[in-house]
């Protein structure tokens, strides 16, 4: 009982202290996380910020300059092909073996894969993959004539085969259209309870649809590491309210009347509208419509100020500019 | 072995997806059934022996063993299906031999092709089926070791035609140290007759004439596996780092 308990407490994949150097240039610098079954961990970071070189130290791919990458407690470099049989990993841009029709390719990862399975569990397993990714109408085609949609699904078709614990996606949504990115991204959360999911992107709505996680990453370093709520309260307008005033005879009265009753608060006034935005993001909506209902002022409507995530992982990562 | 052997299975059948693979058969067999009917007028000797179709080969594998060699790796790297291959659970030694593997026995149905010169001798005299075997025997270590080198030069580089570049001149060097016209000319530069003999040792000419002659002598045989072992052992290093 207490070795399962643990295995248990082991059942996770790591970075510690992952850094790799490219010549003298820093790519990853002392990057440390975990990431345990039940999470999805979204992964940003601008271009060149080093998320597909952590990503690849983490399959063992890459070997880190310093660091090691552990998958169930494991060091993956000391035990490579035993770890990655844990592990699902959709490389950037999907690379594959064009030449291949989708079913041969998909089998073909089967035997590598799955090599202990008899070959009708086998072929079972790839007809469900293929119905699971939408691609078993393109089956008999080769990898080459395939859509950029098609070819991310095949992608994430050999990725999820062997039905692992850990998957790591490098821009799984990439170059699909709107209903294909939201198809991929019902399925990472279906199958985001049992597995623990690394995956990156630079589609900011992506995190809210399917992370519970967020690691901001710059210059190689992490500098957030937090729930997609955490980090949305950063946004400087987080918990703000914006009266949308009925004229604009009122909005000087009534902006000076805001100032002296909330002094804290930051407020800003243009033609017929004020931006009241709490000192310390603290929930200031419900006193600001007890004051304006009370002081009898004819508002319009209520906003709330749009406090976007991109604006957040903008203002967190433009000071980490990228070499 | 698993994965070795469905690594081989991909690679192998992978030569037959494409043109290729055909063009490449149809011009191997052109290029050595050519040589030795035209080059080597292989009628005028009046010998039921293939010895004028084998001492073209190492010269025909020069330039067609590269071909199929480049691709090996400078195809994965360039395409980034190494990324895919090697997080898969494959080790780089189980992938180096799987592919070598398929890439040798492709060769060996190249070879397979030039049988019909051996009927024709067959049909046309009696020759000594045991040199012809001999000298197949070492047309497909030779093929092999060709075919090491050029896995060794296809992982150095994710361009096809650096690699096939690469390839043809080791190759060339490792034919011109045995080439009758070579060894001459170091005697005439009066190199001593055991250095021009030790150079010799390190070609393939060197080691795959006896074969064609009925002779398999163990250094012939050691001299076509250390280089396929040593090669590929280098590949294997070069694809780890």
């Amino acid at each position: 009982m207490y070795r399962l308990n643990a295995l248990a407490s082991q059942a996770m994949i790591e970075a510690l202290d992952l850094t790799k150097y490219y010549g003298s240039r820093c790519v990853v610098d002392h990057v440390s996380f975990k990431v345990s079954p039940g999470e999805v961990l979204g992964f940003l970071g601008p271009n060149g910020a080093g998320k597909s070189t952590t990503m690849k130290m983490l399959t063992g791919f890459l070997h880190p300059s310093s660091g090691e990458a552990r998958i169930d407690g494991v060091r993956v470099s000391s035990d490579a092909v035993n770890t990655r049989r844990h592990l699902g990993y959709l490389p950037e841009n999907g690379p594959l073996y064009e030449e291949m029709t989708v079913r041969e390719f998909i089998d073909f990862i089967a035997r590598v894969r799955l090599p202990d399975q008899t070959p009708e569990q086998r072929q079972s397993a790839c007809e469900g993959v293929m119905q699971t990714c939408h691609i078993d109408t393109v089956a008999n085609q080769t990898i080459d004539t395939l859509s950029k949609g098609f070819r991310q699904r095949v992608g994430v078709a050999q990725a999820i085969l062997h039905d692992p614990r850990y998957l790591i996606l490098d821009e799984p949504t990439d170059g699909l259209d709107p209903n294909q990115k939201q198809e991929v991204r019902q399925l990472i959360r279906r199958m985001s309870g049992s597995k623990a999911i690394i995956l990156s992107t630079h589609i900011l709505e992506e995190v809210d649809a399917m992370c519970n996680r967020v690691i901001i990453i710059a210059a190689g370093k992490i500098i957030a590491d937090e729930t997609p709520d955490a980090l949305r309260r950063r946004h400087p307008k987080h918990n703000g309210i914006t009266l949308r005033l009925a004229s604009e005879n009122d909005a000087q009265n009534i902006s000076t009347a805001l100032r002296s009753r909330f002094p804290a608060a930051k407020i800003a006034c243009s033609a017929n509208a004020i931006e009241v935005l709490p000192e310390n993001h603290e929930p200031i909506g419900l006193e600001v419509l007890n004051f304006a209902h009370a002081s009898q002022w004819k508002i319009d409507r209520f906003d709330r100020p749009d406090a976007r995530l991109d604006e957040v992982f903008r203002e967190l990562t433009s000071s980490s500019p990228v070499s | 072995m698993k994965s070795i052997s469905t690594l081989f299975q991909r690679e192998f059948s992978g030569y037959f997806r494409t043109p290729v693979a055909y063009v490449f058969l149809v011009v191997f067999l052109m290029a050595t059934i050519g040589l030795a009917w035209f080059l080597g007028r292989f009628f005028d000797g009046g010998e039921a022996t293939l010895a004028r179709f084998f001492v073209f080969l190492p010269w025909v594998f020069l330039f067609l063993v590269p071909a199929v060699g480049m691709r090996l790796w400078a195809e994965e790297k360039r395409s980034g299906t190494w990324e895919l291959l090697f997080t898969l659970p494959v080790s780089i030694p189980e992938a180096v031999l799987g592919k070598f593997l398929a890439g040798w026995l492709f060769l060996c149905v190249a070879l397979l092709g030039t049988l019909t010169m051996a009927f024709t001798v067959g049909y046309l005299g009696s020759p000594d089926w045991g040199v012809i075997m001999s000298g197949y025997a070492g047309a497909i270590l030779m093929s092999g070791a060709y075919l090491s080198i050029c896995s060794l030069t296809s992982a150095l580089s994710r361009s096809q035609v650096i690699s096939f570049v690469i390839s043809v001149v080791s190759c060339l060097v490792l034919v011109f140290l045995g080439w009758s016209v070579f060894n001459n000319f170091l005697t005439a530069i009066h190199l001593p007759v055991e250095a021009v003999d030790a150079i010799s040792n390190f070609s393939f000419i060197t080691h795959f004439e006896p074969m064609t002659i009925g002779l398999i002598r163990f250094q012939d045989l050691a001299f076509f596996l250390t280089i396929m072992a040593a090669c590929l052992s280098l590949n294997i290093i070069i694809l780890k780092r």
